[in-house]
């Protein structure tokens, strides 16, 4: 990096030499007009717009400023006569270029102000006497080529800075213009609606969708803007809210570590769940006539009719009351808490402890538990976080994606990967679903279900037979090599190849690739987890990453992919049945003897059960009394019918959250919550960064945040906390989590972000364990498999697999997705899909009703023809109420993590023969 | 989410495609090549072809579909092949056949008269062929190109064969040309491209484009053995491995020429360690322009880079890049002593002092003309054998679709004079000829036309400005004030000489019709 001296309209100005002129003006707080210039990451200048032209001293033709990079000396001038008179004249052009009715409406965009601040208010060169009808075919974008100035930005937006593929600039010369795919209607095309093409058109030619969220009204004007961290997975997108009548009205992306002010689907369109008119208001107590039927699968306004309202004290005394009834009369040990990664960890931290200190249980646990992802990567190097962000990707020279869908499940950290894929990053993905992410990738080695431990074990034997581990790593920082040795010596490649159905010679080529890389990255995601064996898998693929010594350096690492907003903090505070806040280990009793100390109570010592686990005590009559804030189990479970039983079995149960669940239907009192854009406090994301949320639009109604309900119970079953402030949780939460070490509430509030831990050298980026693991001993260890399989093999009677997963559109039990128009619009209905095989044995019509059986349960549902799907396999996503994926998963749990096998179990699917003759058919 | 829908295509369509995808490394830079390909075999591109494409390439549909809707070559559209290709209706074609007068224009005026209809495809010296044709176009093309040993005999190939024994090096080549006289530029880029880092490439340039302009065709067709011997010196001097001969579409008998040529090399063992790639432009005329050129042999749409970074330095996928038109490698090797033969008219080339011009429109002979000495475009015009009969001498267009509008009375004035004016003959060397009663306005408003069909469309001033432009000259009244912004505008802001040219054309065109016509 060399700094050069440049003048600029006569300021003398420093710049790096690889910024351009514009970034330099704007540096020292000079505007270069523009309209197809935009300064995030991944935009490159396009030079077309001609808006930006300036004058360099020495150069006869005016120069674009936001592609000419600076230069020691430079003389620029952005304003002159001949400049503004071409400049002038440029605008008059770009505007002939659009329709008259569009150009008038050109009032807050920024062509509009562009315009307006040179004179330019009419075009002597004629607008566009061709009056189009806009392309209103999408629920989320709508475009109005009439509006259009084939400025480019959107191409840009979506081919290289979100890498979807979809917005094109077709044609040539005057017949140049923006289409879709092949020349596809918007509503036609594979668009997945991230709206990043909303968010930079300088014409507001793309638009959102009207009559849904993110558009906004004309007649509404944002009053101001908020920020917020996006709801949904871990990347932990900031999301700049527009408001108006303390309403959310629109989402732009802001520039947060992770997101760059991109967005997804979901974070752009799926705020409007806040202002629903589901959302709760008042506290609930089940009415005296209304039994809990665990045949009923209510949710939404029936789950309503089962309450009745209450004042905030009479719904408080009443869910205290239950817990120390059920604490008098059947112990303690008949407590449990689920929590979720929803929350924010000021939340989960006072639950935690409410569960420890008060209702002396430790039978705590949360939804993070269903995925599950980093166990086996504690067991095998001692950290309970990502050893780098994922964003090292673009630092990387391969990466390896086992058991993942991110641009469905993680769209914007996909958006980064691709990014690296089109720098030259090689993409591995092992996954048996041929997703369209897999056209980035060198490699896809497109396995049957379930046998990851086979192909990443002949991957591994292949590395080590060819002797391409990394030996310094191998004999200085590893245990456990012979073992690990002698186990993949079962598994040469060809025989790989037959169990995995992947090519023998893709086994070795992708092992090849991997090994050899100066840096690799491992991702991994449910596809792995997900499995009666999921340990198993991850710790196949740990094993890949540590013989090759792919770990401990920047673009060199494991990043398990996390789920929720807040996964990392929920855990990191201790929402877990094994440990205490800071991960220690619940059954140490000098870790115990630390937080007596810190809480000045005894707490249990013994390890807590997990989700399904608390369900099934339940469902046995273990377990009376339950506190479920924010979590949905009635829909997120396995085994819907007998979650159901063990949720109506309840003797009490206290159900907080921010809409009437599927599992406030069986709740005695319903306690209602602000959503995470309505508080403050702190979410840490799958980066290991520790993100200040702030209110940005007050919560409805009575409607309070989590910790403060939660400390309201905890002091009506005697505790005396002194939490005035959300601020005084995080200080003691600083206090309790050694990861959080040197922040404090003022700093988080004055930096908005921290990475921890603090004390990494900042040199790596965030990648850690460059020397030295947090393991005993500070090495790694490769475990022992446990050798499992799937719980439930498919047979004659229930001949399919059946995979479960997520749409882009909805965000896990769709609680709040659904909530979102545009969201449900995109996605309203759930589907199962079929293999084309499959689809023509069966001899099905698209979206003809089918239904789904396994031992578990049955759904009803249309069935899709799914080319990407291997024969044999069904998917379903779990999000939709009216046909629950999860009425029919299994229990099967893996032995170390205790997630559910969502990703397999057996399956049957015959034609709905009931609901055809109303033909709901629409090929 | 329309990605469920199970698509059907013909099973023989497939095997096309796929056979065609085989002969490729199935890289997205070779994906207009392989459409083009496809296009030979197929007629055309129909969005099921494209899909099946786009999944082979690892390309996005959309990337894809940019490709195939910019290159007209492509022949895209979604459902149908086009069966036969449209008459041209570009400016010497039209000249030719068309009615004379502006009265006689608009009784016969069509929408499809100024900008639609078919594109130049470098045949203006045979417009007259086509005359009562109808659409179906033919071209009596020559194929009766000097052979390689007829060109070895004359000495071809020995000098490059000298630098590969070592007999000669790089620097006598680069001395030799210096002293030549060849153009200064020549050596300049031979050096830039020499001294960079990083594998370099040449490409021969025979995409030309401009309007009434066919002067490399004709060497090619000719003498394409000269053409390539300069190429290979070239390769060797700046160290390239690699030689990519990009030729205009249009010219599909070169194609079968230049494969059969390149095949008779490789039997030969000449230039056996060259990598010879042979790729066609996609019949876009922005692709005579280097740096459009590169782009399109990147995978990319034919849109022009801004310089610097210059093509020596950052060319094709970044590497140092060398390219040279086919008359001046041709022209070159006079330096290494390539002297005239008699029996050979084309080899005058290799005089310094003879200039070609590529002449159309009203004259008894159009076709290339090898100058030694030119009074006056007057004279040129004597040397097609005089104007057509009946015919009295209008003026010139003079450099193509941007070029000058001359009238009768400049033609006449020496040359020199002209040019010292500021009037620029321009690379291609067009002389369009038109006659006393052809409508100045009309030739005005297709010139027009032709830059906005083949503006690339990538910044603003050119994209609109063109197409503002052909609408103004198109008819009504013109406002020459109006036409004076849009000439600023475009020569000030466009990225490159397309958009700069067309700006300047314009000017000079308000000038020319300035009462002339009907302002």
């Amino acid at each position: 990096m060399l700094v050069v001296s440049l003048n600029i309209d006569g300021r003398t100005i420093e710049a790096d030499e690889n910024t351009t002129v514009m970034d330099a003006a704007r540096g020292a707080g000079l505007q270069i007009p523009h309209l197809c210039a935009c300064d995030r990451e991944g935009y490159a200048p396009i030079a077309a717009c001609r808006s930006c032209l300036v004058e360099v001293a020495g150069e006869v033709a005016l120069v674009p400023a936001c592609r000419r990079k600076v230069a020691q000396g430079m003389a620029v001038t952005t304003r002159n006569d001949r400049i503004d008179n071409v400049r002038r004249l440029v605008v008059e052009l770009t505007a002939s270029e659009m329709g008259e009715v569009e150009f008038a409406g050109q009032t807050s965009t920024t062509f509009g102000r562009l315009a307006r601040s040179l004179d330019v208010t009419a075009t002597r060169f004629g607008f566009d006497a061709v009056v189009t009808q806009p392309d209103t075919s999408h629920p989320a974008v709508v475009f109005v080529a009439d509006a259009c100035i084939r400025c480019g930005l959107c191409r840009v937006a979506c081919q290289d800075v979100q890498v979807n593929g979809i917005v094109a600039l077709a044609g040539r010369g005057t017949e140049t213009r923006i289409t879709f795919d092949h020349g596809r209607s918007l509503g036609d095309s594979s668009c997945v609606s991230c709206g990043e093409c909303i968010q930079v058109c300088p014409t507001g030619a793309l638009r959102s969708g009207a009559g849904v969220a993110g558009r906004m009204p004309a007649e509404l004007t944002i009053e101001r803007t908020a920020e917020t961290i996006c709801p949904f997975c871990s990347v932990g997108c900031r999301v700049e809210l527009g408001i108006a009548g303390n309403r959310a009205v629109i989402a732009r992306g802001a520039d947060g570590p992770a997101n760059r002010g991109r967005l997804c689907v979901k974070g752009r369109f799926g705020f409007d769940y806040l202002a629903h008119p589901e959302r709760l208001t008042v506290p609930l107590i089940r009415r005296e006539d209304a039994p809990k039927n665990p045949e009923l699968h209510l949710t939404g306004a029936d789950v309503l009719t089962l309450f009745r309202e209450a004042t905030w004290d009479e719904a408080l005394d009443r869910a205290a009351a239950g817990f120390l009834k059920v604490k008098e009369k059947h112990g303690s040990a008949r407590l449990a808490v689920l929590g979720s990664a929803k929350s924010a960890s000021e939340d989960a931290y006072v639950l935690q402890k409410l569960a420890r200190t008060v209702l002396k249980t430790s039978h705590i646990d949360h939804c993070t538990r269903l995925c599950a992802s980093i166990p086996p990567l504690t067991e095998a190097i001692g950290t309970w976080t990502v050893t780098l962000p994922f964003s090292h990707i673009l630092e990387a020279d391969v990466a390896l994606v086992v058991g993942s869908n991110p641009e469905v499940n993680h769209p914007v950290a996909a958006s980064f990967m691709k990014n690296a894929v089109r720098r030259g990053t090689k993409l591995i993905l092992i996954d048996p679903y041929r997703q369209p992410f897999a056209r980035h990738a060198a490699y896809h080695l497109q396995l049957r279900p379930a046998t990851d431990v086979a192909l990443l074990s002949a991957m591994t034997h292949v590395v080590i037979a060819e002797d391409l581990i990394d030996h310094a790593f191998v004999s200085q920082r590893l245990e456990g090599f012979d073992d690990l040795k002698a186990r993949v010596s079962a598994y040469p490649p060809e025989v790989a190849a037959r169990v995995c159905g992947v090519p023998e010679e893709s086994i070795v080529g992708a092992a090849r690739l991997f090994a050899k890389a100066p840096n690799a990255m491992c991702f991994w995601g449910m596809g792995a987890s997900q499995h009666a064996h999921g340990s198993d898998n991850m710790r196949a693929l740990i094993a890949l990453a540590l013989v090759t010594g792919q770990v401990g350096r920047r673009g060199a690492g494991m990043h398990p992919w996390r789920g929720q907003n807040n996964v990392q903090g929920s855990c990191d505070v201790g929402l877990l049945p094994m440990c205490l806040p800071g991960n220690r280990n619940i059954s140490d009793a000098g870790e115990r003897a630390f937080f007596e100390r810190l809480w000045q109570t005894d707490i249990p010592g013994e390890r807590g059960l997990t989700v399904v686990e608390i369900l099934e005590a339940a469902a046995a009559g273990e377990m009376k009394g339950l506190y479920v804030s924010g979590g949905n189990p009635a829909m997120a479970a396995p085994d819907l019918a007998m979650t159901r039983r063990a949720l109506a079995s309840l003797e009490h149960l206290v159900v907080q959250d921010i809409f009437p669940t599927e599992t406030a239907a069986f709740a005695d009192v319903v306690l209602p919550a602000a959503a995470l854009a309505e508080r403050s406090g702190t979410v840490t994301n799958t980066d290991r960064f520790v993100q200040l949320v702030e209110t940005a639009v007050p919560p409805p109604g009575a409607a309070r945040p989590d910790w403060e309900i939660t400390c309201e119970i905890a002091t009506r079953m005697g505790a005396r906390w002194n939490f005035d402030h959300v601020g005084a949780v995080f200080d003691e939460m600083v206090r309790a989590v050694p990861a959080l070490a040197g922040m404090d509430w003022a700093t988080i509030t004055r930096e908005r972000q921290l990475q921890y831990p603090l004390s990494a050298d900042p040199s790596n980026g965030g990648s850690l364990f460059a020397t030295v693991f947090p393991a005993i001993g500070g090495k790694a260890r490769i475990a022992a498999l446990t050798n499992g399989s799937p719980g439930e093999l498919p047979d004659e009677q229930y001949p399919l697999i059946l995979v479960t997963g997520r749409v882009r559109e909805h965000w896990h039990t769709g609680s709040m997705t659904r909530r979102a128009k545009t969201l449900d619009a995109l996605s309203p209905e759930s589907l199962v899909h079929v293999s084309a095989a499959d689809f023509a044995r069966l001899d099905l019509n698209d979206r003809e009703r089918v239904e789904v059986l396994t031992r578990r349960g049955s759904v009803r549902l249309p069935a899709v023809c799914d080319e990407r799907l291997q024969s044999g396999v069904i998917w379903m996503a779990m999000s939709f109420f009216e046909a629950p994926a999860n009425d029919l998963t299994t229990r099967h749990l893996d032995t170390l993590t205790r997630a559910p096998e969502y990703k397999f179990c057996a399956a049957r699917l015959i034609r709905d023969e009931s609901k055809n003759i109303g033909s709901d058919n629409q090929t | 989410m329309s990605n469920h829908l199970i698509r059907t295509i013909d099973g023989a369509v497939v095997n096309i495609v796929d056979d065609v995808l085989a002969h490729h490394d199935a890289t997205s830079d070779r994906a207009l090549e392989i459409l083009l390909q496809l296009r030979d075999r197929l007629g055309g591109i129909t969005d099921d072809v494209l899909v099946r494409v786009a999944d082979g390439l690892k390309l996005s549909r959309a990337e894809l579909y940019e490709l195939a809707t910019f290159y007209p070559s492509v022949r895209y559209h979604p459902t149908a092949v086009a069966t036969r290709a449209a008459a041209c209706e570009d400016l010497v074609c039209a000249l030719v056949r068309s009615p004379h007068s502006a009265g006689e224009r608009e009784a016969t005026r069509d929408e499809s008269y100024l900008c639609g209809g078919s594109a130049c495809r470098g045949r203006c010296d045979s417009a007259q062929d086509v005359v009562g044709t109808g659409s179906n176009v033919v071209h009596a093309d020559k194929a009766d190109w000097r052979t390689l040993e007829s060109y070895r005999s004359a000495g071809g190939y020995g000098y490059v064969e000298r630098l590969r024994r070592g007999d000669v090096d790089a620097a006598d080549v680069l001395a030799a040309i210096e002293r030549s006289g060849s153009a200064s530029s020549v050596v300049r880029k031979w050096r830039a491209v020499r001294d960079q880092h990083g594998e370099p490439v040449v490409i021969a340039n025979a995409s030309e484009g401009e309007l009434g302009t066919f002067k490399d065709r004709h060497i090619l067709e000719r003498d394409p053995h000269g053409v390539i011997d300069a190429a290979l010196v070239a390769v060797a001097v700046v160290g390239a491995r690699r030689l990519i001969i990009y030729l205009r579409d249009d010219y599909d008998h070169l194609y079968r020429e230049l494969q059969q040529v390149i095949n008779e090399m490789r039997v030969a063992g000449l230039g056996a360690d060259v990598e010879f790639d042979l790729r066609r432009s996609g019949g876009a005329y922005i692709c005579g322009e280097e740096t459009a050129l590169i782009a399109s042999l990147e995978g990319q749409r034919g849109r022009p880079r801004e310089q610097p970074p210059f093509p020596t330095t950052h060319g094709l996928f970044g590497r140092p890049t060398l390219v040279q038109n086919i008359e001046t490698l041709y022209r070159l090797r006079a330096a290494w002593g390539m002297r005239v033969e008699a029996s050979l008219p084309v080899t005058r080339l290799l005089d310094p002092a003879v200039r070609i011009f590529s002449v159309s429109g009203r004259v008894c002979c159009p076709g290339v003309q090898l100058m030694a000495s030119l009074p006056n475009i007057a004279a040129l015009i004597a040397a097609c054998g005089g104007m057509t009969e009946g015919e009295e001498l209008g003026g010139v267009v003079l450099g193509g679709a941007a070029g000058s509008i001359l009238t009768a009375e400049q033609c006449r004035l020496p040359l020199d004079d002209l040019l010292r004016a500021g009037i620029r003959i321009g690379s291609g060397s067009s002389v369009i000829v038109f006659a006393q009663r052809d409508d100045v306005r009309w030739i005005a408003a297709k010139m027009a036309a032709f830059l906005a069909r083949e503006s690339c469309g990538q910044c603003t001033p050119c994209r609109v400005g063109t197409s503002k432009m052909a609408g103004m000259l198109a008819g009504g009244p013109l406002d020459p004030v109006l036409m004076r912004s849009l000439a600023e505008v475009m020569r000030e802001a466009s990225i490159c000489g397309l958009g700069r040219s067309a700006g300047q054309f314009l000017a000079g065109a308000a000038e020319r019709l300035q009462g002339s016509a009907e302002c």
